[in-house]
């Protein structure tokens, strides 16, 4: 909402400079978003008047004017303008003054002498500039200044106004918040009452009164053709944003920006049938707009028709049919109560947002329909005469709640706000927002203002207590509210400390959007299922991820273009599916091992690297025996270097190479692995139970195996400790090893086993015996055979 | 034999064994001259053995004197042994000196996302004051998101938020709030509760992503009024800022709070002199709040007369930005290494 503060002196007296004026406001509710000085153009800038035109002796498009600054005599200046006419009224810039920063002086213009310049609003920097010299009034005052005349000593305030101060949505509207902070009352206008000079009316059927309960019009005929929009009036409209169009419309637009009140002027020769009708749009009914869309209507939307069909979208636009053009000469006005819903189905079907509907949907004055009537006639008598109807108004005041009454408590006041106000000072604040206000039993009750329906409860006045009385005021309390105790559990892994363990293995965190690219997200799991948005904001932002990966992954190429060598990365985030959304921990690694450095060997990193860093988290649970890794096919991922991850018997995750022809940007050497697991498992946390430490001596034990190329290894261990007995400690492998020496298809695993009793020292001959047993059974299952 | 001859021969035998031991470099020649002057067959040995053929009234003398020859030299010899001992020490350190300005060998570490670490550093101090923590979906019913929210539909405040919305009428929520809803909906008062999370709309530019992050604050007790959540806010941002920072509580609205207010912090870039960053207004927004809206409690059962409540929402980027000085919303979601090593 843009208001003009000279505009709002006129409703109001108040002598807050602009800076005060917006902070006011602001801590008033009404966002002061700025507040802009308007431009003012050079103070010897006045008005003149061309009496009369010569051609220029030398040039056929100069023209030689002599024009009446006010002074004792003419001034001689030449004008290159073609809208130039004699008895016109333009700025003239004095010698003295400057325009676009040039000192205007008596100069010769093709040996013509020139004492002044007539200007255009652009050299003036004036909003709006139309081509041509500036055409001010006939009226306006030969001599004055143009900044004074044009009331240009004026600052735009753009209010940010919240949904439901549509009161404020008019100057009268933010003029009662003024004189609330100034301790004063607004200047209302005196009630004007146009007595009507005809009894020509439209006759008006409201076919759905629920939508529209009031319904306010008036006939004005022979209006004069040639009527312009007075300086005034277009100065006033241009600062709040409107563009003047025409006396009627801009009068309307007036009246509304003044009293909040959205008015329509129709064009009465082209009303068809001589009635006007207000119902609901039928099926396959169409609108041609005033900005010529056409608009397919459909049931439910509400009209303002004639007898041939609709004329205007309710409360949203007219129709291009009806509208004022420079032939009208009669009219019919129309201002009325359509209900906020109502206008909202119009304007959530069309997506068509217009100073009336905005209005509209927040709700305006339900009783102030008859007097923008009176106040538009009064301006457009003034502006281009006319002869009046009477007022026609359709009224169903049981549909319409025009005020709210309700009961606040003193103490609930103090209770809810934290303060201690007397009944006094509650009483005149409440007062004081235009409200009746009568004590009773421990309280008062209030009875709202018209336009006040934000109003409606005690809570609400209970904000209205707040606001007026100043949140800064209201204390601050730190005081300890009672203890609130939260158990700190031990038998989950605190997120921060997984977040760590990631840093420390050198990964950087991600966050992506949770939205994705369906490409992409399809070509890394062609079976994913996933949520589309019906409104995307880009097509490559269009379904919910069903993976990390497609996120990581576009994170990684990003880094990857700006050539980074060392690349970790991890999210943690939801994934969603058909049946809801799961919390995932998502990495990908790619590039060196290291970072470049002396004294250590440079290598890329390989799946085991990503493994190592998964079982360094599932180190964290203190249950890393529960998690398995299995080969199984995967979609988006190398078919034999990927693995699921399981924790006991359920799939919890993935991990391995990024299927090479995914990224086909990223060489095929050049490998990128990835992980993604669910979170949750990952932050059950094992209670430590203590396990006594033996005192006697651990014996050590190598065994080097050759087993068949493809053996899972993890397999050799299961049977390494079913049979090793309940001494063995540990079975660790030290060694892989693939050589000719040992045949193509076997690889050689070597295992360090420790033994160690609790409860004697263990004999040569027992140890020997159960290795014997192992070899025995890693032969039976895995042929393997002890290396030699 | 004269006396003096002898003893001017052992003068002259020790002067020569000491020249020797000055000359000697290393530990094994001094042991070879040792033996050649202390050693059985050894000079000064010689003098000890002839001490037999002097006149009996000479040998003490002589005796003495040729003991304390052998002292002088077993003590030169002794000094000597300890000053090579040193010297071989000396030098094998210095053999074994490195350049200790070549850079240390280490793994590389990573780091949190600067939104995570606010998110953290947030988590960490409402947690302290006894806080506790909920979650909530993300893809939202519009009832959470919406209605219990008192945000009906064709509301003009859904317009405030632009909405990405699923075919089958879900949503993904436009904030923290429903996590309110259905906190309430599993919990009695008293409730002090903070709910982070990613919310999303349908907006993008300059100073909008489509998915951004709020922390959603909700606390409902017999006692709480709107002066507790004004202290409480002062303490939040005073301890995230480290900075007791002004704050500005203006009016505002929100359907689910009333009263509603704003939240200005005086400009942590410009110390409220004003600059670019708070376009000159010496305030930045930070949070919405207020008192929990009446409608609120009745679908989950809590008795309005008796509790009071307030909540808080406070924008994650925008406290990140100002925290840090990071000038681009939209860096954040790039991922970009260079942004992200910098927040370690």
């Amino acid at each position: 909402m843009l208001v003009s503060t000279q505009w709002l002196k006129e409703w109001v007296d108040f002598d807050f400079e602009v800076n005060e004026l917006s902070h006011r406001l602001t801590m008033n509710g009404l966002e002061v978003d700025s507040a802009h000085a308007v431009t003012q153009c050079h103070e010897k800038v006045v008005v003149g008047q061309v009496r009369s035109i010569a051609t220029h002796p030398q040039s056929d498009r100069l023209s030689v004017c002599q024009v009446d600054v006010g002074g004792e005599a003419e001034l001689q200046i030449v004008c290159g303008a073609s809208n130039v006419k004699e008895g016109g009224k333009y700025p003239v810039a004095l010698a003295g003054s400057t325009i676009k920063d040039q000192t205007i002086e008596h100069v010769e213009i093709q040996s013509v002498f020139s004492q002044g310049m007539l200007c255009s609003a652009a050299e003036l920097k004036f909003e709006v500039p139309e081509p041509g010299i500036m055409e001010l009034d006939a009226s306006a005052p030969v001599g004055f200044s143009v900044n004074s005349y044009l009331l240009r000593d004026d600052f735009v305030l753009d209010i940010e106004l919240t949904p439901n101060r549509a009161d404020c949505l008019s100057i009268r509207g933010v003029a009662r918040e003024v004189a609330i902070i100034a301790k004063t009352k607004i200047n209302e206008r005196s009630k004007q009452k146009i007595v009507a000079d005809s009894d020509r009316r439209i006759p008006v059927q409201i076919m759905n009164p629920e939508d529209c309960p009031v319904f306010c019009t008036r006939v004005i005929d022979n209006l004069r053709s040639d009527a312009v929009t007075p300086d005034w009036m277009k100065q006033r409209l241009q600062r709040v944003g409107l563009r003047s169009i025409h006396p009627i419309v801009d009068i309307t637009n007036y009246v509304m920006i003044e009293l909040g009140q959205p008015m329509h002027a129709f064009d009465t020769d082209v009303i068809n049938g001589a009635e006007i009708i207000v119902r609901h749009a039928q099926a396959e009914e169409q609108l041609v707009l005033l900005d010529g869309e056409v608009l397919n209507l459909g049931e439910g939307v509400l009209l303002i028709t004639d007898r041939n069909g609709p004329i205007a979208l309710a409360g949203v636009m007219g129709g291009e049919s009806s509208g004022i053009g420079s032939q009208t000469n009669k009219i019919m006005l129309e201002a009325a109560f359509f209900t906020p819903d109502a206008i909202r189905k119009s304007v959530a079907r069309f997506g068509l947002h217009t100073d009336a509907s905005h209005r509209f949907e927040r709700g305006v004055d339900p009783t102030g329909q008859r007097a923008a009537i009176e106040r538009a006639t009064e301006l457009i008598i003034q502006i281009s005469g006319g002869v009046p109807g009477p007022i026609q108004e359709i009224n169903n005041p049981q549909l319409v709640q025009t005020q709210h009454q309700c009961h606040v408590r003193h103490d609930r006041v103090n209770r809810v706000l934290g303060v201690n106000l007397s009944c006094e000072e509650i009483g005149s604040i409440l007062r004081s927002v235009n409200q009746t206000v009568t004590p009773s039993e421990g309280g008062w009750d209030v009875t709202s203002p018209t336009w006040r329906f934000d109003l409606s409860a005690e809570h609400d006045q209970i904000e209205e207590v707040a606001r007026i009385y100043g949140y800064d005021k209201i204390p601050s309390r730190t005081t300890l509210q009672p203890a609130l105790y939260r158990n700190l559990s031990e038998s989950s892994v605190p997120q921060a400390e997984l977040h760590e363990a990631l840093h420390s293995l050198g990964y950087y965190e991600a966050i992506t959007y949770s939205f994705v690219d369906p490409e992409l997200q399809s070509k890394i799991q062609p079976s994913a299922d996933s949520a589309r948005l019906s409104n995307p904001i880009a097509e490559n932002l269009s379904v919910m991820r069903c993976s990390l990966w497609p996120g990581l992954v576009g994170a990684f190429l990003e880094n990857y273009r700006r050539s980074k060598e060392y690349i970790r990365l991890y999210e943690i985030g939801r994934v969603f599916h058909r049946h809801g959304e799961t919390n995932m921990l998502g990495g990908l690694i790619h590039g060196d091992s290291t970072a470049t450095q002396w004294g250590t060997e440079a290598r890329q990193v390989d799946y085991f690297d990503l493994k190592g860093d998964l079982e360094r988290l599932f180190e964290l649970t203190g249950d890393v025996d529960r998690f398995k890794f299995r080969l199984e096919p995967i979609e988006g991922l190398h078919p034999w270097r990927c693995a699921s991850i399981y924790r006991d018997d359920s799939r919890i995750g993935f991990a391995g190479q990024l299927h090479p022809e995914i990224l086909d940007e990223v060489d095929f050497r050049e490998s990128v692995y990835v992980f993604e697991i669910e979170l949750n498992p990952l932050l059950l946390k094992n209670l430590t139970n203590y396990s006594k430490i033996s005192r006697y001596p651990s014996v050590i034990r190598d065994i080097s195996l050759v087993v068949d190329m493809n053996q899972p290894v993890s397999e050799l261990e299961t049977t390494i400790r079913q049979f090793a007995g309940n001494d063995l400690e540990s079975a660790t492998i030290f060694d892989v090893y693939y050589q000719l020496d040992i045949g193509n298809n076997f690889k050689s695993v070597a295992y360090r086993l420790i033994y160690r009793s609790n409860s004697r020292t263990l004999t040569d001959v027992e140890i020997d015996s159960s290795i014997e047993n192992v070899l025995e059974q890693l032969d039976n299952r895995h042929n393997a055979r002890l290396r030699v | 034999m004269l006396d003096s001859e002898v003893l001017a021969q052992l003068d002259s035998t020790v002067a020569k064994a000491k020249a020797e031991i000055q000359a000697v470099e290393d530990e094994s020649d001094l042991q070879q001259s040792r033996v050649s002057f202390l050693g059985k067959k050894g000079v000064i040995t010689a003098f000890s053995k002839s001490i037999g053929s002097l006149p009996a009234d000479q040998r003490p003398i002589a005796g003495k004197k040729i003991t304390a020859a052998r002292t002088a030299l077993e003590n030169a010899y002794n000094a000597k042994r300890t000053e090579l001992q040193a010297r071989a020490v000396e030098k094998r350190l210095q053999e074994e000196r490195i350049d200790v300005t070549l850079p240390g060998r280490r793994a590389l570490i990573g780091g949190p996302h600067p939104l995570s670490r606010t998110i953290m550093r947030m988590q960490e101090i409402f947690l302290s004051i006894g806080f506790d923590i909920a979650v909530g979906p993300e893809i939202e019913d519009d009832y959470h998101n919406f209605e219990a929210l008192n945000i009906p539909a064709n509301h003009p405040a859904r317009a405030m938020q632009d909405t990405f919305y699923f075919p089958d009428g879900k949503l993904l929520r436009t904030h923290t709030s429903p996590v309110q809803i259905r906190y309430m909906e599993t919990h009695k008062p008293p409730i002090r509760v903070i709910a982070p999370g990613r919310v999303y709309r349908c907006d993008s530019d300059l100073t909008h992503t489509p998915m951004f992050h709020q922390l959603e604050g909700l606390v409902i007790d017999e006692t709480t009024t709107f002066a507790d959540l004004k202290g409480m806010l002062e303490y939040f941002i005073g301890e995230f800022f480290e900075e007791q920072l002004n704050l500005r509580f203006r009016p505002s609205y929100f359907p689910f709070t009333e009263p509603s207010a704003e939240v200005d912090i005086s400009c942590v870039f410009c110390n409220a002199e004003g600059c670019n960053v708070c376009k000159q207004s010496r305030w930045l927004e930070v949070l919405g709040c207020g008192m929990v809206h009446p409608a609120l409690y009745k679908d989950v059962g809590i008795d309005s007369e008796r509790f009071i409540g307030y909540a808080f929402g406070l924008g994650v980027e925008r406290l990140t930005m100002l925290r840090y000085g990071v000038n681009d919303l939209r860096l954040f979601f790039k991922n970009d290494l260079d942004m992200l090593v910098q927040f370690k």
